[in-house]
């Protein structure tokens, strides 16, 4: 192709690759991809960590990152790059920033970019009264960072965005709001738009066109797995209760030296029972992490009860909690009131499972450890047997006992620490996000283990995640959490078609790439609104939702909706 | 004076001014001889007035130099950034002022080697941390975001570098500070006394040598107010030029 | 097409960055173990039986008077470091005893100290005191909030890991968390704040023996061979205690630096 055959075809479109080839030494990040995005398109490249969108950005907006060759060729019009993680100076005035980069491109003086970039804080949706130019950008909120970056953008108008990662690390609810104004944004304005980030992110949603970068190629996604991998089991009896569960951490003394706390769960209740599947499902300050903590009792919960079998853990966990400052350890009652039997039974799966090895043992070493504290029934011989089985059971290799946790990559951590939980043979798996470390096939192919292991051991499951339609794919219930209340359980099936409260409604449309139905921020644990702690941002809030703390209700048999005007219809 | 500087000044009131005020009092009422007190104070203002200029002037250098060691390394200024952050742990200040102390013997004059011996140190410390930290911010890691944000964005290297690049490279120097007025204070005492100027800390090594407690504590307190009063300095001058708080005024039109 | 086979790499492996610090480290390490060496053959190198040390040649002066400097920082280091991580495990202890306003206090004490000129204390103390064992106290106590400090953050980092959780939702009580997890995870980081005491003691000494109020003449020191030169304007006797001396702080800085890098990232 030459350039007058293109240029006499039609007019050239904003961005065009041809044979684009990019390496990364010897290993091929993009093979011979061939691209154009036209005015006003939004597109989307999906790919999992380290498959190559930031090279292949940087390629586009002529700015190869270091040791990355490139060859064929890319033509692009007047272009903007947001960079990943969405980081400006720290510490300069964001105004001065914007004005600085709207004037470059511009010619515009402090006063007139700044009136551009208000405009296009319109357009993101950002409210006049959460506009803190003047402050730095390390001091906002990490939503109305993003929020100015992508006004910036607006301001300046340019032909192309590229955005690497946009708005990556927000909660699915606020990323896929702002990412479809920004789409919008493009349409009506004629820009192209190109959008690169993980396939968990949610870009495929606002978008027009997707693209999955795999194996060094561009090709449509595979649509991710929606049903569970076997027909689930029916649960049997209910095994472990939390009965009105409260956790509130101790602040620093008041001005009068009254002793203040932050309370941030209140008063849960929960029934798991054997064999089930809960879906905990919440964003950010949502306190389910804190939740499946309790449940643990790692830390006991500082109000209510969790009761296993029969047994309440925190009277169990309570004396040896007084026992430590005497430091006598293992001295005292090994079983110490059921606890350690309990802790047999419930195990945990941690968000970052390779900080939750100790990195001066191996992972062999730690597993026998286990194994001696929770099963002393096993032979201290057959205890390398149980530990290969284990592995081997969790996708790695027996070999894998002889590594150090700084050895493993971060995909084979989440799987050694499927493999530690599952050593004791416990009855109970509580998983706090078990998967945000991963991205991608390695999420899909964690998950899927993690299933097959439920299935095969018949376990129970506690899934926190903030990703709606993955928890509750492989789940029986369901329980959306918000700023630390239930504010919606039912059965999967139900919360996964028609979920009755807004912010469930919100979670649902965010997980399947629509536009959610809430307008601003999530406010801070420490300034949650008084009565409904969604009524800032909820479209059917009224007066009265400032008033009373909306209780739990049940609607249908097994379906409880905490909201005032659950039944009110949303355009109302 | 830069209303920081100055905000900073008067917080460090206690701190620093009530010491060196007690190191005087103390030595009007204890010390053997009668003038000890306006001798402590002229020997504060001289000591004040070795350490400040070559702290404010070394620090700046080594910052600059350290900092173009990380973007132009082969370059000239480079060179010196490298030298100077590698060198660090090899010239502490006393060392330097015995060297100054053998030249003055020689026939050199004393004010400017003092002042060169005393900022040296602060020029290597402040390399030393502004090299890496400049490095971390044009690299890839996460620290670099700001730098590919602002070059994505278009803006032009000069730019990039001064206001994205460079505050990075200062805010380790600016934490570092303490470090390095310690590092002059014992360097001020060393080169006072070997070169006979009268600073306080020469009169703290007399009486020192003397065996006069009375004579040597009153200084000692008053040389920690001294400490204190240039560490509130080096605060003032980081809220000075932290550019978070040079919000722009014109925010009416938005 | 072999390399497309490979299976996704799953986080982009940083190039293998060889540990900055550890090389410094080791140089600083072999550099302090020459010197010491070095000195301590001094006495082979000098003729005759008795030393006539003014008359002596200087590199061999040196070298002798390297000894008494060495083994009194040595011995000083010990002493500050020990001190430092007593002081920052007394601060810890006293937080999960009595709460975190102790703890806090303490450690925001060794803070204000360590701002404070220290090292003016040891000419004070050499002036004023008699014996070497107490100059070596004051020289130690000079250092210890430093490591104190940097002890302490180490400590409470480690205190909040999330493997220690994942032990305590083994069942592990506590006593056995302590042993079987914190400790062996503590040894290095603690070892690395102590290792700061060292540069720290050395400079302060030879500060103080520059003056003429550190270490007594009998023991030797390089400060104040320096000190001495200097004063009487000799070049050739300065020359080679100098190098000697910043050779030594070099070694102890890198060392210290060597192992608080190697820290840093495991």
């Amino acid at each position: 192709m030459t350039d007058a055959s293109v240029l006499g075809a039609t007019k050239p479109a904003p961005v065009e690759t041809e044979a684009l080839t990019l390496m990364l030494g010897d290993r091929v990040l993009l093979d011979r991809a061939t691209l154009r995005v036209e005015r006003g398109q939004v597109l989307a490249i999906t790919g999992g960590a380290g498959s190559g969108k930031t090279a292949l950005l940087g390629a586009l907006a002529g700015r190869l990152p270091a040791g990355v060759d490139m060859a064929g060729s890319a033509r692009i019009d007047g272009h903007l790059l947001i960079a990943q993680g969405g980081r400006l100076a720290p510490r300069r005035p964001l105004a001065l920033q914007v004005a600085e980069v709207v004037g470059h491109h511009l010619g515009l003086d402090l006063r007139s970019s700044l009136r551009r970039m208000a405009d296009g804080l319109d357009r993101m949706g950002v409210p006049a009264a959460a506009r803190r130019f003047d402050l730095p950008p390390e001091q906002l909120p990490e939503q109305l960072r993003w929020a100015c970056l992508f006004a910036m953008a607006v301001a300046v108008g340019p032909a192309v965005l590229l955005a690497d990662a946009p708005a990556a690390g927000l909660d699915p609810t606020v990323r896929l709001r702002l990412l479809h104004r920004l789409a919008d944004w493009a349409r009506a304005d004629g820009v192209a738009l190109v959008l690169a980030g993980r396939p968990e992110d949610g870009l495929a949603g606002p978008a027009d066109r997707v693209l999955a970068l795999r194996r060094a190629r561009l090709l449509p996604p595979s649509p991710a797995r929606t049903e569970p991998l076997a027909p689930l089991e029916q649960p049997g009896a209910a095994r472990l209760h939390a009965r009105g569960v409260g956790m509130s951490y101790p602040l620093a003394p008041g001005p009068r030296g009254e002793a203040r706390s932050l309370a941030v769960l209140h008063g849960i209740d929960l029934d798991v029972r054997t064999g089930e599947t809960l879906a905990l499902l919440g964003e950010t300050g949502s306190a389910k992490a804190t939740l499946a903590r309790s449940l643990l009792c790692l830390p006991p919960p500082t109000a209510g009860a969790v009761v296993w079998m029969g047994r309440d853990l925190m009277a169990a966990s309570a004396p040896p909690a007084a026992a430590d400052g005497r430091g006598d350890g293992r001295g005292d009652d090994p079983d110490r009131g059921g606890l350690r039997r309990a802790r047999r039974d419930l195990q945990p799966l941690f968000p970052d499972p390779a900080a939750s090895f100790d990195p001066a043992m191996t992972l062999g070493a730690q597993f026998g450890l286990v194994l001696e504290s929770l099963r002393p029934d096993i032979a201290a011989d057959r205890r390398d047997h149980r530990i290969d089985e284990a592995l081997e059971e969790a996708g790695l290799r027996p070999e894998a006992a002889l590594r150090w946790p700084s050895a493993l990559s971060v995909a084979e951590a989440a799987h050694a620490g499927l493999a530690r939980a599952i050593l004791s043979e416990p009855r109970v798996l509580i998983a706090d996000e078990p998967a945000s470390s991963l991205s991608a096939e390695e999420r899909e192919t964690f998950l899927d283990t993690l299933m097959a292991v439920r299935d095969r051991r018949r376990l129970s499951l506690v899934l926190a995640t903030e990703r709606y339609d993955e928890g509750l794919r492989d789940a029986h219930r369901g329980v959306v959490m918000l700023a630390g209340r239930v504010v919606e359980s039912a059965d999967a099936g139900t919360l996964r078609t028609a979920p009755l409260h807004p912010y469930s409604r919100a979670m649902l449309a965010a997980a399947q790439g629509e536009r959610p139905a809430l307008e601003g921020d999530a406010p801070s644990a420490f300034a949650q609104p008084a009565g409904c702690p969604l009524r800032r941002r909820c479209p059917l809030a009224r007066e009265f939702c400032a008033q009373a703390v909306p209780t739990l209700e049940e609607v249908a048999p097994g379906h409880h909706v905490a909201c005032h005007y659950w039944d009110t219809p949303t355009d109302g | 004076m830069p209303r920081p500087v100055i905000r900073r000044l008067i917080d460090a009131v206690p701190t620093a001014v009530l010491p060196m005020l007690a190191g005087v009092g103390l030595s009007a009422l204890v010390a053997p001889q009668p003038d000890a007190a306006m001798a402590l104070l002229r020997g504060l203002v001289v000591t004040l007035l070795l350490t400040l200029p070559s702290l404010a002037v070394g620090t700046a250098l080594g910052t600059l130099a350290g900092s173009w060691a990380a973007v132009a390394p082969r370059s000239a200024g480079g060179l010196v950034g490298r030298l100077l952050s590698g060198a660090g742990p090899l010239l502490p200040g006393f060392l330097l002022a015995a060297a100054a102390a053998l030249a003055v013997r020689a026939g050199a004059s004393a004010a400017p080697l003092g002042w060169t011996a005393l900022s040296i140190p602060a020029a290597c410390q402040a390399a030393r941390l502004a090299r890496p930290a400049m490095g971390r911010a044009l690299g890839s890691g996460p620290e670099g975001g700001a730098v590919r944000m602002a070059r994505g964005l278009g803006l032009d290297e000069r730019t990039v570098l001064r206001h994205h690049a460079l505050p990075q490279a200062v805010a380790p120097v600016m934490g570092g500070l303490r470090a390095a007025v310690l590092a002059a204070m014992v360097g001020a005492v060393a080169l006072e006394s070997l070169l006979d100027l009268p600073g306080a800390g020469a009169l703290m090594v007399d009486a020192a040598r003397a065996g006069s407690a009375a004579g040597a504590v009153p200084v000692l307190v008053a040389l920690g107010g001294l400490t204190a009063l240039l560490n509130a300095l080096g605060l003032g001058v980081r809220d000075w030029i932290d550019p978070a708080n040079h919000s722009s005024t014109p925010y009416d039109g938005a | 097409m072999a390399e497309y086979d490979q299976p996704p790499l799953s986080h982009p492996v940083p190039p293998d960055t060889p540990r900055a610090g550890f090389a410094r480290g080791l140089s600083g390490a072999a550099i302090l173990a020459a010197l010491a060496l070095a000195c301590a053959a001094a006495p082979l190198m000098a003729d005759g039986s008795a030393v006539h040390r003014l008359d002596a040649d200087p590199v061999a002066a040196a070298l002798l008077d390297g000894r008494g400097s060495l083994s009194f920082a040595l011995l000083a280091a010990v002493l500050g470091g020990l001190l430092g991580i007593g002081w920052a495990l007394l601060a810890g202890m006293l937080g999960t005893l009595t709460g975190s306003r102790a703890e806090r206090r303490t450690i925001a004490a060794a803070q204000r100290m360590a701002g404070w000129p220290l090292a003016l204390l040891v000419p004070l103390a050499g002036g004023l005191m008699g014996p070497v064992w107490l100059l070596a106290l004051v020289t130690a106590l000079t250092a210890a909030p430093a490591v104190a400090t940097l002890a302490h953050a180490e400590l409470s980092g480690l205190m909040r890991a999330e493997f220690l959780t994942a032990a305590r939702a083994a069942g592990l009580a506590e006593g056995e968390v302590v042993r079987r997890h914190l400790i062996p995870n503590l040894a290095r980081p603690l070892l690395a704040a102590g290792v700061l005491a060292l540069p720290r003691v050395l400079a302060a000494e030879s500060f103080a023996s520059l003056l003429g109020l550190g270490l007594p003449p009998a023991l030797g020191s390089w400060g104040a061979s320096v000190g001495l030169a200097a004063r009487l304007g000799d070049p050739v006797a300065f020359v080679p205690p100098a190098l000697l001396l910043a050779l030594a702080l070099w070694a102890a800085c890198a060392i210290a630096d060597g192992m608080a890098a190697g820290q840093r990232k495991p």
